[in-house]
């Protein structure tokens, strides 16, 4: 294995392990070429942008979510999901982790931003939590859909 | 049982069996599953599909590994032709 401190988040399995690293080296590549184009035309063009323009947060989210897509539409999370039936257990399983998940991201705004006193501010913390729980959700449904088309075609004859 | 089959009109058929095939018909002769031969050299049951299915060509470490697992030597199982 080659040595990089990248290798305490990468997963065991060389192939998941080659994928993940291509995605955020393409990820790298884009941005590369997107700040260069950015930069390109703010100085020949002699646009007025400020340097506060590309926020850190753009760069930062732009990785992790085009990490996030690649990984999602490549069918490499879960691995082992080729039958009807554990396509149907996961599915159950994802329904779990992600009130799970919903409910502790409920715990945490209520202990940054105050639980709730009256019905408007229930809203404010009811609304994003479920919010979340649907967009979690969706993703670990696309990618559950994706990993078993994979390895349907992948299954022993 | 029809995958040996299979294999064999390959062979018939085709005069030689491919890289990927030999892999397949070494496992089935040992009796192990895609699953069985994954935990076994420490990949998933994904990675050893691709592998048999020609999708990914796996590190010499996995390679060595598989053929480990299957009681034969690089050459038969990845050497084209032999």
């Amino acid at each position: 294995m080659i040595r990089s401190f990248l290798n305490f988040l990468l997963p065991d399995d060389e192939y998941k392990r080659t994928r993940i690293i291509y995605f955020l080296a393409e990820a790298a590549v884009l941005l590369t070429v997107i700040l260069f184009i950015f930069s390109f035309f703010s100085s020949w063009l002699e646009w007025d942008i400020d340097s506060n323009t590309i926020h850190p947060i753009i760069v930062i989210g732009f990785i992790s979510f085009y990490t996030l897509i690649r990984y999602i539409f490549s069918g490499i999370e879960f691995t082992d999901v080729s039958t009807k039936e554990q396509y149907v257990k996961q599915r159950r399983s994802n329904i779990i982790q992600a009130s799970s998940v919903g409910f502790f991201f409920f715990i945490f705004h209520g202990i940054f931003e105050g639980f709730p006193s009256d019905f408007e501010s229930a809203i404010d913390i009811v609304g994003p939590t479920l919010f979340f729980v649907f967009f979690y959700y969706l993703v670990i449904y696309l990618s559950l859909k994706r990993s078993y088309k994979k390895n349907r075609e992948l299954l022993d004859d | 049982m029809y995958d040996i089959i299979y294999i064999m009109l390959d062979i018939l058929v085709f005069g030689v069996v491919d890289m990927t095939s030999k892999m397949k018909l070494a496992r089935i002769e040992k009796g192990l599953t895609q699953e069985q031969l994954a935990s076994r050299v420490k990949a998933t049951r994904q990675t050893i599909g691709l592998i048999e299915k020609g999708k990914y060509n796996p590190s010499l470490h996995l390679c060595i590994a598989i053929a480990k697992e299957l009681d034969k030597t690089l050459d038969d199982l990845f050497w084209e032709g032999s």
